[in-house]
C-alpha cells in the first residue's frame, strides 16, 4: 500500500495499535508523523487489532487543523464560502458590486499566501514574490498608457474583447477597498445570519457610489485598450509559471489533508491559479452585462488608481493578505456551520455562473477550466443530504414466496393442503417456511446462533452443475449454473437472505424425487460436513437419499472455493482441523443424525418434519427424540401463516 | 393450440419468442407480448404438455416466475428460456 494511504488510513482510524505504526511527530506533512513498527503486518494481526468489526473500531475524517489552514491555502473552502456569503440573497440587481469587492480580495489572498507557504525555505520567494508583482504591475502601466492613447470606443463589441480588457481589472487590487470590505465581512460573519440584511444595504450603498464613480469616469474609460490587455495577459500568465512550484508543493501536501477532494483539487488549484485572472474578469463579464458595459470600465480605471498604491506597497500589501489569509480562513467554518437552506439554495450560483462564463466566452480552455474549479466545491455542496423519499415496493426477483392474497379458491386450498393431514406438502410450503427461518435468524437480534436457508430451487441448480460437472471434463464453471450458486453464497438470491459467510449453518431441503420423500441436511462450516436430518428410515432407504445428498456435498466445497468463501469466513483450509487434511474437490462428509422423531409410515408429513426440525434447530435447540404431533404442527404453521397473512 | 402463438403479430417489436424448457429437456417455443402476463403462456404450455397448472414450477434465469408477471417486467430478451420443473413434492408413501 502506498505510504500516503497508508498514513491517511492512520490518521483516519482512532485505534492504531501501537504494533503497527506509531504517531511519533506533530509535524504539518502529517506523512511525517508517523513511524511504521511492523513493516509488513500480517493480515490475521491487522485484522484483529485494527480492524476487529466489535463495533470499536472508530473512523473519523482528517480535519485540517488552525495551523494548517493558515500554512496552506485550502481555497475551495473560502472561494465558493465567500460567494455564497456575501451574494447568498442578493438577486442580480446587487451582486456585482460584490463580486467587484469580492474578487480581489480572493486574488490577494492567492498571491499572499504563497509566500506564506514559502516561507520554511527562505529567501528565494521573496524574489520571486518580487519578480510576480513586478510583471503584474509592469503591464498595468503600460496598459494606462493605451489607454489614453487609444479613443477608439468599442464598448459595444462583443463580449470577447471586453472580457480580455478586464483581465487587468482585478489585477487591480484596491487595497482599501478591499480591507473595508473584509471588516465589513468579518463583522457580518460574527452576526451571521441576522446581519445579512446589513450586508445587503451596505452592498446597496456601495453600488450607488460605484455607479456614480463609474460615470463619472465614463469616457476616459470607453477607449479601452485590446493592446493593453494583451499585454496584460501575458504579464498574468507568467505569473503561473513562477508560482507553480509553490503550488506542487501545496499538492503535495494537500493531498493528505484533504483526501477526498483529491483529484479535483489537484486540478483545480494548478488551474485556479493559471486562470484565475481571465476567471475573475469572466464574472465581471457578468456584471457588464447588468450594468452597462461603459460603466465597467470606469470600474476598471478605479481600480488601476487604487492599484498604483497597492503596488506601491505591494510588499505590504502582501504581508497584510498574509495576515488576513488566517482570520478569514478561520472564519469560514463558521459560516459553513450556519448554512441553512436558504445558504444552500444559493449553491446553485457557482454553476449558473459557470454556464453563462461558458456561453459567453471564446477561449473555452480558460473559462471551462473554471468551471472545474467551482465544481469540485461545488458539487459537494449540491450533494448535500436531501433525503430522498424511498418508495418501498418489493423487487422484481427478491421477493417473499409468501404471495398470499386470500382471495382465491386455490389460495384456501393451500392452507387446506398445509393444515390437514395426508396431504404431502410441495416445495411451495417449504419455501415460505424456510424463507420465515431464516428471516427471523436473519432480524432476530437476541440470537447468537446465526443460520440461513436456502430454497428448494437450489437443489435443483445444485443438479444441473452437478450434470454439468460430471459430464464436462469436471469443469465446474460450464453452463453457467455455477454464477446462480454464487448468487446463493453472497446473499443476492433470495429475500432476506445474508451472505453465508456470516452465518454458522446453512439448511437446506432436499427432495429425493425416488423416494416422494423430503430430507433436511444441514451444512455446517465449521465441522466441513452435512448433517442429514431424515424423518423416515427404511433399509434401503438411506442408500438412495445419499446419492441425492452426493451432488450436494460434491459441489458445495467446489462452490465455496469458487467465490472464496473461506476467505471470507476466515477458515484457513491450510490450518482448520477440519480442512487441512482435504482437498478443495473433496467432498464434504455427511453425517447421518440418528435418533430423531419419525414419522409414522405412510403419512405424507415428511415435510412438516422437515421444517419442524429446521425450525427447532435455528433455535439452537436439540431435536428431543419424543414424537412429534404432525396434525398440531401442521395447524400451527397453517394457523401461523394464515394469521400472519391476513395481517401482511 | 395456445392462445398465445396465435397472436397477431402486427408490432413484432412488440413481441418476444420464449422457450420453455421441460426437466426432460423437451423445449416448446412461445411467443408472446412483452406486455402480456405470463400466466398465458403457463396456461397454453400446460395445455399443451397436458399437466395441471399448479404441479409445474416456471423459473426464469433461476428464480420462479408468477403468473402475473410480464415478460417487459422481468426484462426477458428474445430467445430467453424459461424452465418448467415439475414441483417437488414429499410425503414418504414408501
Amino acid at each position: 500500500m502506498p505510504l500516503a494511504i497508508q498514513v491517511w488510513l492512520y490518521e483516519c482510524c482512532l485505534n492504531v495499535p501501537p504494533k503497527i505504526a506509531l504517531k511519533v511527530e506533530n509535524q504539518i506533512p502529517r506523512l511525517l508523523n508517523w513511524k511504521t513498527i511492523a513493516p509488513r503486518p500480517r493480515y490475521e494481526f491487522l485484522m484483529n487489532a485494527m480492524f476487529k468489526d466489535n463495533d470499536k473500531v472508530v473512523f473519523k475524517n482528517i480535519e485540517p487543523t488552525e495551523m494548517k489552514l493558515v500554512k496552506f491555502e485550502i481555497p475551495q473552502k473560502n472561494v465558493t464560502e465567500d460567494e455564497r456569503s456575501v451574494d447568498s440573497d442578493d438577486d442580480f440587481q446587487d451582486p456585482p458590486q460584490k463580486k467587484i469587492n469580492e474578487r480581489p480580495k480572493k486574488k490577494q489572498k492567492v498571491d499572499s499566501s504563497t509566500p506564506v507557504a514559502k516561507k520554511p525555505s527562505g529567501k528565494k520567494q521573496v524574489n520571486i514574490v518580487d519578480a510576480h508583482t513586478q510583471t503584474r504591475t509592469l503591464p498595468h502601466r503600460a496598459a494606462k498608457a493605451v489607454v489614453q492613447s487609444k479613443a477608439d470606443s468599442h464598448v459595444e463589441k462583443i463580449v470577447v474583447s471586453k472580457r480580455e480588457s478586464h483581465v487587468e481589472k482585478e489585477t487591480f487590487i484596491s487595497k482599501k477597498v478591499f480591507d473595508a470590505f473584509r471588516k465589513e465581512v468579518r463583522q457580518e460573519f460574527k452576526g451571521v445570519r441576522e446581519d445579512f440584511t446589513r450586508i445587503h444595504q451596505l452592498v446597496k450603498k456601495k453600488f450607488k457610489k460605484m455607479v456614480k464613480a463609474i460615470e463619472h469616469s465614463k469616457q476616459q474609460h470607453e477607449d479601452t485598450e485590446i493592446e493593453a490587455q494583451q499585454m496584460d495577459y501575458a504579464g498574468v500568465k507568467t505569473s503561473p509559471q513562477q508560482f507553480s512550484p509553490t503550488v506542487d508543493q501545496n499538492l503535495d501536501e494537500n493531498q493528505f489533508t484533504i483526501p477526498d477532494e483529491l483529484l479535483p483539487s489537484l486540478n483545480a488549484y494548478r488551474r485556479e491559479n493559471i486562470t484565475r485572472h481571465p476567471l475573475t474578469t469572466s464574472e465581471e463579464e457578468q456584471i457588464n452585462e447588468h450594468f452597462n458595459d461603459k460603466k465597467s470600465k470606469s470600474v476598471v480605471q478605479d481600480h488601476c488608481q487604487e492599484n498604483k498604491e497597492n503596488v506601491g506597497s505591494s510588499s505590504k500589501a502582501d504581508m497584510h493578505g498574509e495576515v488576513d489569509l488566517g482570520t478569514e480562513e478561520m472564519t469560514t467554518p463558521k459560516i459553513q456551520e450556519l448554512t441553512t437552506d436558504e445558504q444552500r439554495d444559493e449553491t446553485v450560483l457557482p454553476d449558473s455562473q459557470d454556464t453563462i462564463a461558458d456561453d459567453l466566452l471564446l477561449s473555452l480552455n480558460v473559462y471551462s477550466s473554471k468551471s472545474i474549479i467551482v465544481h469540485p466545491s461545488a458539487n459537494r455542496e449540491l450533494q448535500t443530504p436531501i433525503p430522498k423519499l424511498r418508495i418501498r415496493r418489493p423487487s422484481k426477483f427478491k421477493e417473499s414466496p409468501y404471495t398470499m392474497k386470500f382471495r382465491s379458491a386455490d389460495d384456501k386450498n393451500w392452507f387446506y393442503t398445509m393444515g390437514f393431514p395426508d396431504q404431502s406438502w410441495t416445495d411451495l410450503y417449504i419455501d415460505v417456511c424456510f424463507y420465515y427461518l431464516r428471516k427471523k435468524s436473519k432480524y432476530d437480534p437476541n440470537r447468537s446462533y446465526k443460520c440461513s436457508t436456502v430454497d428448494c430451487n437450489f437443489m435443483n441448480i445444485i443438479r444441473s452443475v452437478h450434470d454439468v460437472y460430471s459430464a464436462d471434463a469436471e469443469n465446474l464453471t460450464a453452463g453457467g449454473h455455477v454464477t446462480h450458486l454464487n448468487e446463493y453464497i453472497n446473499g443476492f438470491r433470495m429475500h432476506a437472505v445474508v451472505q453465508w459467510h456470516t452465518v454458522k449453518d446453512i439448511y437446506i431441503s432436499v427432495n429425493i424425487k425416488e423416494q416422494y420423500h423430503w430430507v433436511l441436511t444441514i451444512l455446517s462450516f465449521s465441522e466441513r460436513c452435512i448433517f442429514l436430518y431424515d424423518s423416515y428410515e427404511l433399509s434401503g432407504h438411506y442408500s438412495i437419499v445419499l446419492d441425492a445428498i452426493e451432488k450436494l456435498v460434491a459441489i458445495i466445497p467446489l462452490c465455496l472455493e469458487h467465490c472464496d468463501f473461506y476467505v471470507k469466513k476466515r477458515i484457513h483450509v491450510e490450518n482448520h482441523p477440519r480442512y487441512k487434511d482435504k482437498d478443495s474437490s473433496d467432498m464434504f462428509d455427511v453425517l447421518f443424525q440418528e435418533s430423531l422423531p419419525q414419522q409414522p409410515s405412510g403419512s405424507l408429513d415428511c415435510g412438516v418434519y422437515v421444517v419442524t426440525y429446521a425450525e427447532c434447530l435455528s433455535y439452537g435447540h436439540k431435536i428431543l427424540a419424543n414424537e412429534f404431533d404432525a396434525n398440531a404442527l401442521r395447524t400451527r404453521y397453517a394457523a401461523l401463516l394464515w394469521d400472519y397473512g391476513t395481517r401482511k | 393450440m395456445s392462445g398465445v402463438t396465435q397472436e397477431d403479430d402486427k408490432k413484432p417489436a412488440d413481441h418476444i419468442n420464449l422457450k420453455v424448457k421441460s426437466q426432460d429437456g423437451n423445449e416448446v417455443f412461445f411467443r408472446i407480448k412483452r406486455s402480456t402476463q405470463l400466466k398465458k403462456l403457463m396456461n397454453a404450455y400446460c395445455d399443451r404438455q397436458s399437466i395441471d397448472l399448479n404441479a409445474i414450477a416456471f423459473l426464469f434465469d433461476g428464480r420462479r416466475l408468477r403468473p402475473d408477471q410480464t415478460p417487459d417486467e422481468l426484462e426477458m430478451d428474445e430467445g430467453d428460456e424459461i424452465d418448467a420443473m415439475l414441483h417437488q413434492t414429499g410425503g414418504s408413501l414408501a
